[in-house]
């Protein structure tokens, strides 16, 4: 019964929820360390852990695309790109 | 005097070892997707682990029971023998996932290798399991869990819009959710009241009720340890909510690491409150892995009529020493397959709400049981507050699996 009524629903995947928050969480922690808010080893340790994550979702097919982007605006440290992948999950999420 | 110092130290014992990985991923989601709408959940969850803990505490010092035993007495042999089973892989995975969340902290700290950690983490938590005694361990990682302080000093410096927190107290549904984001809210209400009320905390609070050969004179410390003790470590949980809801909200963030959750003091204290609150989460999550672990195999030793007990040497309950040990080794080798400590929190916060009921109810029937218990037995208000979150619970186990299920662990 719960299974049909959420099929039902137009809203979108968990997963897009996951990447936006992935992308969310590498944007802020990127914007910490250019302001030496967090240590070196915590951010470059969690950028690591983010890139992992969104590694494994860019697996899927259908949000593989957003978390390609979104793991390469973290590899170039590029908190634009991030803002842009932020908009885009949550146009989706909460059209 | 010295009874003054022992109940206070009992408290803040209490206060330090309330927060485990998942309050820490629970709280910090909930506050980050619902604002305070839920932090009645944890004001309600508090007062059903405050009513079974006193109750759990209290059968232990009057009837020497710890709950294991009761079960067995109360469920039968067959039905006690699937909750023991259900329990001790609940208390795996949970301690498998305080392990993976310190491995994570000392990653963050330190840069290590996560497998080289976790393995370090277990030999440490064995280590200190082995040579230190019973009280030790339980008042040395709750202490240090008060580091977790700073996350409530973050709040008061964030200074929240009191009356918003306020009314967050009141059960509520938030208006205009969709059906997805409601059913996601259903289920966190499920998952925080399990997170609050893991039936390990049950077992290891009367077990260590035993340790300490607790009798009726010891009965205020118990009402105090679990009315002010939770309480006031409920309020590390609750302000770990408020934080999100304030901070990761407006920025789209739910947390999806451990570490995440250590931003809300860096915000606000930069580099060094970061260290403080990787410090308290570091000892929050070990002393919830040390409970976690320990309590499997309390469960098992006491189910089988096995001795058991820290107060015991290694050699006179080598039975007890064997299951803990191997508790710790099964949740070091889940964490080594992989298996990320969030993933491995939800597991067990929905695994567990479904023991919850078995765990609890032959728990009630012997706190009133007059043939036990004397004097001591349940009264009317400690009754009826037991058998209403006893439905609680059981709705909850009954809603957990197919919540999970439906919204992907609340992520719809």
């Amino acid at each position: 019964m719960l299974f049909l009524l959420v099929s039902k629903t137009p809203e979108a995947m968990p997963e897009l929820r996951v990447i936006r928050s992935l992308a969310a969480e590498a944007k802020l922690n990127i914007a910490l360390e250019r302001g030496h808010q967090v240590t070196v080893t915590y951010g470059a340790e969690m950028r690591k852990q983010i890139r992992e994550k969104l590694l494994s979702e860019a697996k899927n097919q259908q949000v593989g695309r957003l978390a390609t982007v979104a793991l390469r605006a973290l590899d170039a440290k590029d908190e634009g790109a991030l803002s842009r992948v932020i908009a885009q999950a949550s146009e989706q999420l909460d059209p | 005097l010295s009874r003054l110092f022992e109940i206070t130290l009992g408290i803040m014992t209490a206060v330090g070892g309330f927060v485990d990985i998942s309050e820490l991923v629970f709280a910090s989601q909930a506050g980050s997707r619902f604002g305070f709408a839920l932090i009645w959940v944890f004001a309600i969850a508090t007062i059903g682990i405050s009513v079974f803990g006193e109750m759990s505490g209290r059968v232990a010092a009057v009837a020497k029971q710890p709950v294991f035993n009761l079960m067995r007495q109360r469920l039968g042999v067959r039905l006690g023998l699937v909750t023991l089973v259900a329990s001790v892989i609940v208390s795996t995975i949970t301690c498998a996932a305080e392990i993976g969340g310190m491995a994570v902290v000392l990653q963050l700290l330190t840069g290590w290798s996560y497998s080289l950690l976790a393995i370090l983490s277990t030999f440490t938590l064995v280590a200190v399991i082995w040579i230190v005694p019973f009280k030790g361990i339980e008042r040395s990682f709750g202490l240090l869990g008060l580091f977790m302080i700073v996350f409530v000093v973050a709040t008061a410096k964030l200074d929240p819009d009191w009356r918003a927190v306020a009314q967050g107290f009141i059960p509520q549904i938030p208006p205009d959710l969709s059906l997805r984001s409601l059913l996601s809210y259903t289920y966190f209400v499920i998952a925080i009241i399990s997170a609050v009320m893991f039936p390990y905390e049950a077992y290891f609070y009367s077990s260590g009720g035993i340790e300490e050969h607790w009798g009726p004179k010891d009965l205020k410390v118990n009402l105090l340890t679990t009315t002010v003790g939770f309480g006031l470590g409920s309020t590390l949980a609750i302000a770990l909510l408020i934080n999100a809801a304030i901070l990761f909200k407006p920025l789209h963030i739910g947390p999806q690491q451990p570490g995440t959750v250590a931003l809300q003091v860096a915000m606000v204290f930069g580099p060094t409150g970061l260290l403080l609150a990787l410090a308290g989460m570091f000892f929050a999550i070990s002393g919830a892995a040390v409970e976690t672990g320990l309590s499997a195999a309390y469960s098992i030793a006491q189910f089988l009529g096995w001795p058991w007990g820290r107060y015991l040497k290694p050699h006179q309950a080598p039975r007890f020493t064997l299951a803990w040990l191997t508790v710790f080794i099964a949740a070091s080798l889940i964490v080594l397959s992989g298996i990320e400590p969030l993933e491995l929190v939800e597991w067990a916060v929905v695994f567990s709400v479904i023991v919850l009921p078995l765990t609890y109810l032959p728990l009630i029937l012997i706190a009133n049981d007059r043939k036990y218990m004397n004097q001591y037995a349940n009264g009317p208000i400690a009754n009826a507050l037991g058998w209403a979150f006893y439905a609680i619970v059981v709705i909850a186990a009954i809603g957990a699996l197919p919540l999970y299920l439906a919204t992907s662990g609340g992520k719809a």
